[in-house]
């Protein structure tokens, strides 16, 4: 894993816009973190190279390109490989969880989510992987 | 960047080259000009004619300064020689120059040949000044090496006097410039050969250092050196050219000298400035390339460094790693070496030639050698030759790779020449390639061991054989009842192979019953100081009993094992002998004790040898009168000669006999009679004996027989006499006495009655009434009369008068007497008369059947009172009514066809409806009969009507049962419970299905069912059989006749009259399109509630954001309102969650992980993940009782949401404050869990609901607690897809909720589970 400093950039990616608004606020308000928000997985694509965040927030269930094709075609951009990606999902059956998990995601957050928690959730999940 | 170095290898080769090159060419030059010298030839000395000749001094410094730089010029130079020969050449040029300042002569200018030519205000031979000063510069340039090395800058510094002079010459003798008229000093033009040796040498010297100072620049491999090198030719050759021109354009008058300059300027201005733009252009092309390298090299270094930094941490973390490593190892090797010096047993470590390379003490000590002496043998040295194959065929193995390791016993030679046995383990270490490096054995000295082993197995054996040749049956046991030793004679006793006793228990040989017996007296005997003995029985292998003495006797051995000896003595003979005498003692002493009779005894010729009890004095015999006589010899007046030869063949034939009667006249002349009986004695060996017997005086019996008879035959006479049927009967009513006018009245002969009792001649009816009689008069005192009517001999029925009287007999018996009259005839008179009027009215008015008389046109003549009953007419009211009055429409054609065809004495039956009096219609069963009016022609109709209305609407209402029955869709089956085969099916089954009816019917439930085996259906209705359950619900596939499966939903039921066992009805119902349905509404409630949870992430966050005051602080109003608004869109999610749950459950797609779990570490997460929600609520979540050490099979987290349900249920129904206990209760096989509340219990009405569907006690409550009543019911789901159950007790002191679970099956760890890890529940 690269260097555990600190977590400061989200790239986050969601088809529902409204969701992704009340992600990014509540990220952004409530967790101060520097968050791009995307509605594709094409897009995240396109974003990562420039943005280098330090973590990849992935919706699951998304039209033409869902989250766990988004984490693969992620690790082969370059500083992709070993970026830590978390998914936000319904879909949160036991076998489901651990199948996203195989897939390389550090964890699952379920939807729905608490907006007042949802950072303090992320930075456990981050420093987790850190320790 | 070896590719990128800053001179090119091939450049530093070429410019060694070069120098070598160089000087051998200037050593050539001084060769030629000092063979000019010595051949006197001018042309040599100088190269040319008319040109100054080089002096052969110079010649020799110039070519031991060529030589000194030839010899640096190889790889290895010599140092002493390098600086020596030049230095050799600065002192001759030294002293030249000195005698050129101090205008003396050394003599050393002609040392070597004299010189003709110079004129004479020149020194002859001597040098140049200037020549032996660039010589010495030169030389100075060559040191490079030793003490007198110089600086780089200061040696190049000092070639530029020898070139530059050496170059001025050279050009100077090119343009024909041989003279400076206004130089200061004398300057005599350098002779060709000097100069060129000179600036060959200064070259060859600067090439010596080709990557240090101005060859560096120039051979660099950059944009430098490579321009430097483009530039070099064209600044040497212009200069050179241009010059030459200008001064040959002078010459030959052209130009003068100032145009010439002129022309000088402009030619290297033009040169110049080209060489300025073409370098520049170069050079801007270079730093391009340059800047695109170094972009390049900046990338690839950041990345290098960040993969150096990683693999730093990694190396840095390794060898840690490996510190800690290293660490370990050396402590183990410490401790190893410890271990190996102070083991007990020896350990060594053996090369592959068998030397001992390491080896502790112990081995020394086993061996009996010292160190150094053990380290010069090989283990083979020291090993029994008897050994010595074995162990090498095992090394062999080891070093073949077929066996890993090898232990043997085997024998070393001790120094001493005594032998040690040892038990060697030894295995073979190999290197990281596999190649085998040495061996490691561990020998431990079993010398004692063996010779203990070898006493106890010889003990052992003397053992074996002493018990082996024991005659008596012994054995040996534990005090377990297991047989250890047993003996030939003992398996001869119990009829089993030794080695079938040895290893057996008590149990096993014996049963239960008598291995407790048997235990019973061996721990007697273990008790017991001594032997102890026992008499019982020892069953043997074909079941026998023998009766046996045991002779028992405890043994505890050294190491604390109780054993027992057991000698066993068979006296089964001895004792059945034993046991037929006390029995026949007993006979015999009850036989002449009690009884008058007497016994006696007979030898082998019949002679009377003794007589015991009783007394032959009655019939006149003494005992000298029979004592030593046979028995016809006494004298017995009613056996005749041919009697006693028929009873001596039956004694000779050694034959039983029983009472002989034999009668004899006493002296008072009246005759005493005896019976005897008798039988044939033999002894062991089974000769005859004699014979024994016992008699009996039966006088007195024989003369009361004799009495007897003369009363009877005068008895029946008497009776024989009256003409009357006269009989007698004893108490139990047999006939004993009757006349031949009775038996011939029963139509029986004398013997068919004699004896026998009223069941053997009549109908049981009869019997009874009989015997009511006969106990009536044995009762009674007087006389009973009776006029009875009984079956006669020709079948029809026979009417009696009997008299019968008690007659009390002399011996106290009572008897009946009895005298018959036959008043059949009399009787039939009688009966005659009353048939005809009272018997018919009393039948016609007492019957419930209506009975009317019609006339031929169907006019009621006369109706029985039942018609009021049956119809609700009085008989009056229908009398002269037409019986076709009351019929149903329908009905009247039937009628009228039986009117019309009804004959005389035919009967014929109709079924009809008749109208009641109170309206309505009632079923009537009419038989009609015509008959002749009471002795006249004409006819008249009676009709007996009975109601039949019960029946036939019944029968109606059955076939209208059948006929829905038959053609309802729906399979219905019905089968009795013994016979598990279908009695009835409907035709919907058949279509359904379709087989056919008849084939179906042969059917047992199983057959049709594609998923269940004969014996898991008797087990699927054992709890109807046992009358748990009445119905049940099945979802099941039923197998049609064209192979394919149709899903089913089945109601079984069971129907039970008392004592039958029961008939089984099931319904099934073609399920195809339920399920369809199901799946349908699966998928939809799955889509709706996650299409739903998508808006309401939105809606949940938004609101969440709003109340956390993110956005800024709200109006306390609004405050409020977003905080309801959050609240319920938080319990809208768990809603959405729950259905989903349930649904998932339902549909089955709901997926168990089942794995053991440990229930402390399940209880501790429970308590965990609970205790925030308890403190919302006030309340604390307790473990009641300490969690046992089990392993529960269930899937964690569906466990864990139980848990959460029960516990949040707990929480909100308790008062604040209170305590929620969780109890765990182990049972075998299975945990029961509990959780208990202090609430306010559940409400009676709500309890039976409980686990349904959104229930909950109380509406009210609802919004107030927040749930979704979906908590329980998904609980039940999954308690019961982990086979277990979940209930509750509740009161008003609280509610306790439980559910079992099955243990996990103990011993298996967790991840062997994986084979049945994941399970759907479908």
């Amino acid at each position: 894993m690269t260097s555990h400093a600190s977590l400061q950039k989200i790239l986050y990616v969601d088809d529902e816009r409204d969701i992704r608004t009340v992600a990014r606020m509540a990220l952004e308000m409530v967790g101060k973190f520097t968050v791009k928000a995307c509605s594709s997985g094409g897009e995240a694509l396109d974003e990562f190279p420039a943005f280098q965040p330090d973590l990849v927030l992935l919706d699951v269930m998304m039209p033409e390109m869902d989250g766990p094709t988004t984490l693969e075609r992620i690790r082969g951009l370059s500083g992709g490989a070993q970026v830590p990606v978390v998914f936000m999902t319904a879909k949160v059956q036991p076998h489901e969880v651990a199948e996203l998990k195989k897939l390389g995601a550090l964890d699952v957050i379920p939807k729905p989510f608490d907006p007042m928690t949802l950072s303090s959730a992320i930075r456990t999940i981050w420093d987790g992987a850190a320790g | 960047m070896a590719s990128m170095s800053f001179v090119a290898l091939q450049s530093l080769r070429k410019a060694k080259r070069f120098a070598c090159i160089a000087s051998l060419a200037a050593i050539g030059l001084c060769a030629l000009v000092l063979l000019g010298w010595f051949l006197e030839v001018t042309t040599l000395k100088a190269l040319a004619p008319a040109l100054p000749p080089t002096k052969a001094n110079t010649a020799v410094c110039l070519a031991l300064l060529a030589t000194g730089i030839a010899i640096a010029s190889r790889r290895d130079p010599p140092p002493s020689w390098t600086a020596a020969l030049p230095l050799l050449a600065a002192a001759i040029a030294g002293l030249t120059v000195a005698e050129a300042l101090f205008s003396t002569n050394f003599g050393i200018d002609l040392l070597l040949f004299a010189d003709p030519l110079s004129p004479a205000a020149v020194s002859p031979g001597r040098m140049a000044p200037l020549t032996a000063l660039c010589i010495v510069s030169l030389a100075v340039a060559t040191l490079r090496h030793g003490r007198y090395a110089l600086r780089l800058e200061l040696r190049q510094a000092a070639l530029l006097p020898p070139f530059a002079f050496g170059m001025l010459a050279l050009i100077g003798h090119a343009y024909g410039v041989h003279y400076m008229p206004k130089a200061t000093f004398p300057f005599a033009t350098m002779a060709v050969p000097t100069a060129l040796c000179l600036v060959l040498l200064a070259l060859a010297t600067l090439a010596l250092d080709p990557d240090a100072g101005i060859l560096r620049i120039l051979l660099a491999n950059r944009a430098g050196g490579r321009f430097a090198r483009r530039m070099l030719p064209v600044a040497i050759l212009f200069p050179v050219v241009v010059g030459w021109l200008r001064l040959y354009g002078e010459r030959i008058g052209y130009y003068d000298a100032k145009f010439g300059v002129l022309i000088m300027v402009l030619s290297a201005l033009t040169v110049f400035s080209a060489i300025a733009i073409f370098s520049a252009r170069r050079l801007n092309s270079y730093e391009d390339q340059l800047l695109e390298a170094q972009h390049l090299l900046e990338r690839r270094v950041q990345e290098r460094t960040t993969e150096l930094e990683a693999s730093v941490l990694k190396l840095r973390a390794e060898m840690v790693l490996r510190e800690a490593a290293e660490g370990a190892h050396a402590e183990s090797q410490a401790l190893f070496q410890n271990a190996l010096e102070s083991a007990p047993i020896g350990m060594s470590v053996v090369g592959l030639d068998g030397s001992w390379l390491r080896f502790n003490r112990a081995i020394c000590k086993i061996v009996g050698y010292d160190e150094r002496e053990l380290s010069r043998l090989t283990f083979q040295d020291i090993t029994h030759p008897d050994d010595l194959n074995a162990d090498l065929d095992l090394v062999r193995q080891l070093l073949d790779g077929k066996i890993n390791s090898y232990q043997m016993e085997k024998r070393y030679l001790r120094k001493d020449g005594a032998v040690v046995w040892v038990m060697l383990s030894a295995s073979l270490v190999r290197d990281g390639n596999g190649r085998p490096l040495y061996f490691v054995a561990q020998i431990e000295d079993i010398s004692g061991r063996r010779k203990v082993m070898q006493e106890l197995e010889a003990s052992r054996k003397l053992l074996t054989e002493v018990v082996a040749a024991l005659p008596v049956p012994f054995a040996l046991k534990g005090e377990d009842g297991r047989w250890m030793i047993a003996n030939e004679a003992l398996s001869h006793l119990n009829g089993r192979p030794v080695a079938d006793l040895v290893g057996r228990t008590d149990l096993e040989l014996f049963g239960p019953e008598l291995a407790a017996i048997y235990r019973n007296e061996d721990s007697k005997a273990l008790a017991a100081s001594g032997p102890i003995v026992i008499e019982g029985d020892h069953v043997t292998a074909s079941g026998e009993k023998r009766w046996v003495l045991k002779y028992k006797r405890g043994i505890i051995l050294p190491d604390g094992r109780r054993l027992v000896a057991v000698a066993f003595s068979d006296i089964s003979q001895r004792r059945e002998i034993e046991e037929r005498l006390r029995k026949s003692e007993e006979r015999f002493r009850s036989l002449t004790d009690l009884s008058a009779d007497w016994y006696w005894e007979q030898d082998e010729n019949y002679r009377f040898t003794m007589q015991s009890g009783g007394t032959l004095a009655a019939i006149g015999l003494a005992p000298e009168d029979y004592i030593g006589r046979t028995r016809w010899e006494l004298s017995y007046g009613n056996m005749t000669a041919q009697d006693w030869a028929a009873h001596r063949a039956k004694l000779d034939a050694r034959e039983p006999y029983r009472d002989l009667m034999l009668a004899r006249k006493v002296d008072d002349g009246t005759m005493r009679y005896i019976v005897v009986s008798g039988q044939p004695m033999f002894d062991a060996q089974g000769r005859f004996t004699g014979y024994q017997g016992v008699g009996k005086d039966i006088t007195e019996r024989k003369r009361a027989e004799v009495a007897v008879e003369r009363s009877r035959t005068f008895l029946e006479a008497f009776i024989e006499a009256i003409p009357q049927p006269v009989f007698m009967k004893d108490a139990e009513h047999r006939w004993i006495l009757f006349n031949t006018a009775f038996s011939d009245m029963l139509g029986k002969s004398r013997e068919e009655l004699l004896g026998r009792s009223d069941p053997d001649l009549y109908p049981p009816e009869v019997v009874r009434r009989a015997w009511a009689e006969d106990d009536e008069v044995l009762s009674g005192s007087g006389s009973v009369v009776r006029e009875n009517s009984m079956p006669s001999k020709d079948g029809g029925v026979r009417w009696q008068l009997t008299t019968k009287r008690r007659v009390d007999l002399p011996d106290g018996s009572v008897g009946i007497v009895g005298v018959a009259a036959d008043v059949t005839s009399l009787k039939q008179t009688q009966e005659a008369l009353r048939t005809s009027e009272t018997l018919h009215r009393l039948l016609s008015e007492n019957s419930i059947d209506m009975i009317t008389l019609l006339t031929p046109e169907g006019i009621i003549e006369y109706a029985s009172p039942a018609s009021s009953m049956l119809l609700g007419y009085s008989p009056q009211e229908i009398g002269g009514v037409s019986f076709m009055e009351f019929l149903h429409p329908d009905d009247i054609a039937p009628m009228q066809a039986i009117f019309t065809a009804v004959e005389p004495n035919q009967a014929s039956v109709l079924t009809s409806r008749l109208r009641r009096a109170s309206g309505g219609w009632m079923w009537i069963e009419t038989t009609f009969r015509t008959a002749h009016r009471d002795g006249s022609s004409g006819l008249q109709i009676v009709a007996v009507s009975r109601d039949v209305d019960d029946r036939v609407r019944t029968g109606e209402a059955l076939n209208r049962f059948k006929y829905v029955l038959d053609h309802t869709l729906d399979m219905i089956f019905i089968y009795d419970a013994d016979t598990l085969h279908f009695n009835y099916v409907n035709d919907g089954a058949v279509k359904t299905l379709g087989y056919p009816k008849e084939k179906l019917l042969g059917m047992a439930p199983w057959e049709l069912r594609g998923d269940i085996s004969v014996s898991d259906y008797y087990k699927s209705i054992e709890p109807f059989l046992r009358g748990d359950i009445q119905s049940r619900q099945v979802e099941t596939v039923h197998r049609r006749a064209d192979g394919t499966l149709i899903p089913v939903d089945v109601t079984m039921q069971i129907v039970r009259r008392p004592d039958e066992p029961g008939t089984f009805i099931s319904v099934a119902r073609d399920a195809t399109e339920r399920k369809k349905v199901d799946q349908l509404k699966n998928e939809f409630v799955s889509t709706v509630s996650h299409e739903l949870r998508t808006p309401l992430t939105s809606i949940r966050g938004s609101l969440g954001l709003l109340a956390g005051g993110v956005v800024g602080e709200l109006p306390a109003q609004a405050r409020e309102l977003v905080d309801v608004a959050n609240a319920n869109a938080e319990r809208l999610i768990r809603l959405i969650n729950d259905i989903l749950d349930i649904e998932k459950i339902e549909s089955g797609k709901m997926r168990f992980v089942m794995q053991p779990l440990a229930l402390a570490q399940l209880m501790k997460t429970v308590l965990a993940e609970n205790r925030g929600y308890g403190e919302q609520f006030g309340v604390r979540f307790v473990l009641r009782d300490p969690v046992p050490d089990v392993r529960i099979r269930a899937d964690s987290d569906r466990i864990l949401q139980v848990m959460a349900n029960l516990l949040s249920n707990a929480a909100k129904f308790s008062p604040r404050n209170a305590e929620v206990e969780i109890g765990i209760l182990v049972t075998s096989g299975s945990v029961r869990i509990s959780v208990r509340d202090h609430g306010g219990g559940i409400p009676e009405e709500f309890r039976e609901r409980i686990f349904a569907k959104f229930s909950q006690a109380d509406a009210s409550d609802n919004r107030k607690l927040g749930g979704t009543g979906l908590g329980l019911s998904i609980a039940k789901a999954i308690i019961e897809k982990h086979s277990g159950n979940i209930g509750f007790t509740s009161g008003t002191d609280g509610t306790v909720f439980h559910f079992d679970l099955p243990l996990a099956f103990s011993g298996l760890p967790a991840e062997n589970d994986s084979l049945s890890g994941v399970s759907d529940t479908a």
